[in-house]
């Protein structure tokens, strides 16, 4: 699983200069694609009703999600436009489940993890004919898929040995009806070129930086599902997101790179522009520093993880071995199946993850959802109660004695549903303020009796493997870390840190939190695709981590001087 | 004024005193990307690594495109984008021509991310000064790595790696792009919402596509061009369900280079109903039988039986240099005419000659037309087959064999950092024919001699090919039972001719065994030709989903006969009709 991109520290909520000029609300759209819902609603019914009479075996439950994206992206790099392009797409995940719910086609039968929705476009003009057509082929596929599984599967199972848990497939879900389209706002979009055109100039007078730039998306979304249980959805989502990234090597040809997002839900939540600019600054400053610093030496000491880096280390570690289907099926880890009601963290930690939660002091959170992908209503859930397991992250696949969803079955287009994350939030009893966190640390050197402890500014992914086969270990990749001395001198920026370690043992390693939460946005990619979440942390101490020096591309820097007028 | 450094100024004066003055021509003056190019190639060709081999040829190439794609279903708009884009491409060559990094396993040509999309000198120099880095660097390991295979190679081909070619200066003014999107979407909707009334259609579409690129390129040899690039097409496909649950297909396509060249809406319409009736026609269509011989290959069908058949046969491959023992891939299949120069390969009645300076036929736009090829060598007239015997090969400026230079042909990126050499207008030209509407009765009069109860007659080929992975699959088991190598596209619309001269359409006919050295068997060609404009990516298959780049040819043959040719019985596996029966169609207004 990795999770990449960053980043969405506090965006003040300004009465915001640019919005009046740049945005124009086009219409208060909240209304429904009505005709839509109701093409989708007519060939499901169709088709559920011929396959019941016709269909050996028969499905007992089949639904349609139909996703359409509207995608605007302006880029650019010292100074010249390099993107500018727009899409625009609209199509469809088909579910059906054969058998019965205790054991369908989507059982998990060793390892195999069957796929059988293949996302298919379809017509952007609300045509029946074309939708109906499409929806029809794509079934018949799909059913000829299912129905083969469920068959192959059922003689699978008689040769293995009883499984140790008889978890169903399925669980029931109440039937709902939610309609509520997301504003549609035109943009200027020569405007906006402009705009990353002069923030990507910013670069221009970094000469070590030798790639960068400034990229604008705009994206809407509009997610229409409809199932045979009588459940309607159509909602959506707008996020704006600025992009800034620049990468340079140092003179051992280490590459090094930074890069720095802001995101938005709506337009009047983005920044100025000119505190977009300041951030491009400090961006280039920090790449600039990088090159300079020394790299860093594998060491075993005490660490304080910012905000934003504690957030990934908590997706990553934590957030992935709590998501349901990773308790039932067998070539997972399964490092917390049977630890409900065990302590798995600190007693002063608690975990939320709260899909309805869109914003976080100001800062939207692009995990927000008001209906997971299998049209089930997300709900605040507590997982870990002071440092105590309660619960897993749910689809409708049922684990153990949780036989309902709680609102996280979650994909990208094209992939089948499983459990994810949305909104994390750490909680913490034991807070102090980020003076008093550094003072612990600069205590817990002392009692260590080691050269420096280090800061870890900020992150931009993680890596972590859950599966049996692989090593319980996890990688996350320090963009900007610090020693931090305790003799008082200042703080020394060094580049090329890997973080190593065991997932449980960290948890237990760490000895406080500050009071000042911040956020990661990014993209988690597994099983089921790529899906927007963000983790919300205070800064965390922990009395032993683990560094490796990262790799060395060792490659050589550019042979000639860059040309003449940059 | 630019300020060069030291080493970068004297160059340039080298430079300018070589075929052209750069700087003294207005028009390249006055073009950003050619400017900022020139003086950024003249600075990469100083590029070197310690005593590493230097470069001794640069070239930098940007296609400067302006793209419009739209594609629509029963009525509806599937996705509509119009985008720019810009993709350059940098070549740099150490050694020398006789031995450079190219034409070994190891070689490939570094391909740059981007480049901006706006004219920005210092931002052009900046992607090309980092570019020509990396393609320097990675120049030199593939040299090395090239000459430690050789250690091993006892009698390495002593071919040259490179053709040194003369420098041109070439500068068209760029096209102009002028199109109404709307307009285009509305047509597809009109267009695609046929296949409505044809209940019989389970999947169908059309696709619309137009480009207009501007084609810049210079080199250290002295070479700079700037040409106009354009492609169009409008294709329409439909699938259905055979009574047997057999998928049948129908494609046809319309190609142009700008899109005035493209039928009207009201053309569009009448291909669509066409697709439609001649689909409605093959699922009611008995299954063909295996068949031996005589063949009639009507227009159409006969150019694209050439277009297929010569893709391979008129150039010639190269191997890559390769450590012994290892795999060594090679690409396309070696011409079955390779050894066959100045030796009888058609009948003494047919020619074959390439001609891109011929750009119409008959007041059809020939698409295969252009003046410089994408490696900045001016196009020539080839004769490649004379009276029956074979007189060249299409080249690019990868030496191969026996050919030294390129005739203008480099259309195609290839591979190992070579140019593919590719037809642009393919004269099949017979000097005795037989009347058009005579052919039939050509073709019956062998069919009697034969024996036989009845004759194939063809009409259209799937090529460009549009065939589904079931179809892909099924062909290539019955190559492999059949154990040949080289077949031919199948055909889309075949039909049994009784003796009494009615015809009967077939579906699921396919060809056995079929090369280039089958044409000698021709026996009859007609007196009309057929101009047969296609998108080619290089391959005598000819999918249209593979390859990620295309370029225009046209194939201008007569109606062909052949004696005897050996035909099968498609081995396809039909799978089970759908459960539930397809959805009511609403009608279109």
């Amino acid at each position: 699983m990795k999770l990449r991109n960053s980043i969405a520290p506090f965006v003040p909520p300004l009465a915001c200069l640019l919005a009046g000029c740049a945005f124009v609300s086009a219409k208060a759209a909240n209304g429904t694609h009505a005709d839509l819902v109701s093409i989708v609603t007519a060939e499901l019914n169709r088709e559920f009703t011929a396959l019941k009479s016709k269909g050996d075996p028969p499905p007992y439950y089949m639904a349609y999600e139909v996703t359409e994206e509207a995608t605007s992206v302006l880029g650019a790099t010292i100074g010249a436009l390099e993107t500018d392009s727009q899409t625009h797409v609209r199509g469809f995940d088909t579910t059906i489940r054969v058998g019965i719910p205790a054991f369908d086609n989507y059982h998990p039968i060793k390892d195999s993890r069957a796929q059988f929705t293949h996302f298919t476009q379809i017509s952007l003009d609300d045509d029946s004919n074309e939708i109906n057509r499409a929806l029809w082929a794509e079934t018949d596929r799909a059913y000829r898929s299912a129905s083969r599984h469920l068959l192959q599967i059922k003689t699978d199972e008689q040769l293995l040995a009883d499984e140790k848990e008889k978890n169903a497939d399925f669980s029931v879900a109440p039937a709902v009806q939610y309609f509520h389209l997301p504003e549609q706002y035109q943009f200027d979009r020569a405007a906006w070129a402009q705009r990353v055109r002069s923030w990507s100039a910013e670069f221009k007078s970094h000469n070590k930086i030798l790639v960068s730039g400034v990229d604008f998306v705009a994206r809407r979304d509009i997610r229409t599902f409809v199932n045979t249980e009588g459940s309607a959805i159509q909602m959506g989502s707008n996020l704006f997101r600025i992009e800034m990234r620049a990468s340079a090597l140092a003179p051992d040809g280490m590459e090094l790179d930074d890069f720095d997002s802001i995101e938005a839900a709506t337009p009047d939540h983005l920044p100025a522009d000119s505190v977009v600019l300041e951030r491009v600054k400090a961006l280039a400053r920090k790449v600039d520093a990088l090159v300079s610093a020394p790299p860093a030496e594998p060491i075993y000491c005490p660490a304080i993880l910012s905000g934003r880096a504690s957030a990934v280390f908590f997706h990553e570690i934590f957030g992935h071995r709590v998501e349901g289907h990773r308790q039932k099926e067998e070539s997972e880890g399964q490092t917390f199946t049977k630890m409900l009601g065990d302590k798995v963290l600190p007693d002063f930690i608690s975990v939320d993850f709260d899909a309805t939660r869109q914003s976080y002091r100001g800062s939207d959170l692009i995990g927000h959802y008001e209906y997971d992908d299998e049209g089930v209503k997300a709900r605040p859930v507590k997982i870990v109660q002071d440092g105590v397991l309660k619960t897993f992250l749910l689809s409708r696949s049922p684990v153990g004695e949780f036989k309902e969803s709680n609102g996280h079955g979650r994909r990208q287009p094209g992939f089948e549903v499983v459990s994810r994350q949305s909104n994390l939030i750490v909680e913490s009893s034991k807070a102090v303020s980020n003076k008093e966190l550094r003072a612990q640390l600069i205590a817990e050197i002392k009692k260590q009796k080691k050269p420096y402890g280090l800061y870890f500014e900020e992150v931009s992914s993680g890596y972590t493997t859950t599966g049996r086969r692989g090593l319980q270990a996890f990688t996350v990749v320090p963009l900007v870390v610090y020693r931090v001395f305790p003799d008082g001198r200042p703080d020394e920026l060094i580049r090329g840190v890997d973080i190593v370690g065991t997932p449980l043992a960290s948890f237990q390693k760490i000895l406080a939190t500050s009071d000042t939460a911040e956020i990661f946005n990014g993209y988690c990619g597994a099983e089921s695709g790529s899906v927007p979440v963000s983790a919300v942390s205070p800064a965390i101490l922990v009395s032993e981590i683990e560094t490796q020096k990262k790799e060395n591309s060792q490659e050589k820097p550019p042979l000639l001087p860059r040309p003449e007028g940059l | 004024m630019k300020l060069y450094s030291l080493t970068a100024a004297l160059l340039l004066g080298a430079l300018q005193s070589s075929a052209f003055a750069a700087d003294a021509n207005p028009k390249i003056n006055s073009d950003v990307q050619l400017r900022a190019m020139l003086d950024e190639m003249a600075r990469a060709k100083t590029l070197q690594l310690n005593n590493l081999d230097k470069p001794y040829f640069v070239q930098y190439t940007i296609g400067d495109g302006d793209e419009v794609f739209i594609t629509a279903a029963l009525g509806g708009i599937l996705g509509s984008n119009r985008g720019r884009s810009r993709s350059p491409r940098v070549d740099v060559r150490v050694g020398g021509y006789q031995f450079d990094n190219t034409n070994s396993i190891f070689s490939s040509f570094a391909r740059l991310g981007g480049i901006p999309l706006d004219d920005d000198y210092l931002a052009f120099r900046d992607a090309l000064w980092l570019a020509s880095d990396v393609a320097y660097k990675s120049a030199t390991e593939q040299i090395t790595r090239k000459r430690n295979a050789l250690r091993e190679i006892a009698e390495p081909d002593q071919t040259p790696d490179f053709a040194p070619a003369k420098p041109v200066v070439v500068l068209d003014d760029p096209p102009h792009f002028n199109i109404d999107q709307h307009k285009w979407e509305e047509t597809l909707r009109r267009v695609s919402g046929r296949f409505a009334a044809s209940p019989l259609v389970t999947q169908s579409f059309v696709r619309f596509r137009a480009i207009s690129s501007t084609y810049r390129l210079v080199n250290t040899e002295g070479t700079v061009v700037r040409i106009p690039q354009e492609l169009s097409d409008v294709a329409i496909r439909a699938e259905a369900l055979a009574p047997d649950g057999s998928r049948v297909w129908d494609y046809q396509t319309a190609v142009g280079l700008r899109v005035q060249d493209l039928p009207a809406p009201q053309e569009l319409e009448t291909m669509a109903a066409s697709v439609a009736t001649e689909l409605d026609n093959l699922v009611k269509a008995p299954i063909a039988e295996d068949y031996s011989g005589p063949v009639l290959f009507e227009q159409e069908a006969a150019a694209q039986m050439m277009a297929s058949t010569l893709t391979d046969a008129i150039r010639l491959q190269r191997k890559p240099i390769a450590p012994p023992g290892s795999n060594n891939p090679g690409t396309t299949l070696e011409s079955v005419w390779s050894t066959k120069m100045g030796s009888k390969v058609l009948p003494e009645w047919l020619s074959v000659i390439d001609d891109p300076s011929k750009e119409q036929f008959h007041g059809k736009v020939l698409v295969g037309a252009y003046k410089i090829d994408d490696e900045g060598v001016p196009a020539q007239r080839v004769v490649l087959v004379q009276n029956g015997v074979l007189k060249g090969f299409l080249s690019s400026r990868e030496p191969v064999k026996t050919i030294d230079a390129s005739n203008g042909h480099g259309r195609l990126p290839g591979a190992f950092g070579s140019e593919e050499a590719v037809a642009s207008n393919l004269f099949v030209e017979a000097s005795s024919t037989v009347k058009e509407k005579e052919m039939k009765a050509k073709l019956l009069e062998r069919v009697k001699t034969a024996g036989l109860k009845y004759g194939i007659l063809i009409r259209r080929l799937d090529f460009p090919s549009t065939a589904g992975a079931s179809e892909l699959q099924s062909m290539g088991r019955q190559m492999q039972k059949g154990g040949y190598s080289r077949s031919l596209n199948s055909p889309l619309l075949a039909y049994r001719v009784y003796l009494d001269g009615h015809e009967e359409l077939v579906r699921g006919l396919r060809f056995k065994d079929f090369s280039a050295k089958d044409l000698r068997d021709i026996s009859l060609a007609s007196d009309q030709p057929f101009a047969f404009a296609y998108v080619s990516n290089g391959s005598s298959f000819n999918h249209t989903d593979s390859g990620s780049s295309a370029t225009t040819i046209s194939v201008i043959a007569p109606s062909l006969l052949f004696d005897s040719l050996d035909m099968a019985q498609a081995d396809s596996e039909p799978g089970k009709l759908p459960a539930v029966s397809a959805p009511a169609l609403l009608a279109q207004q």
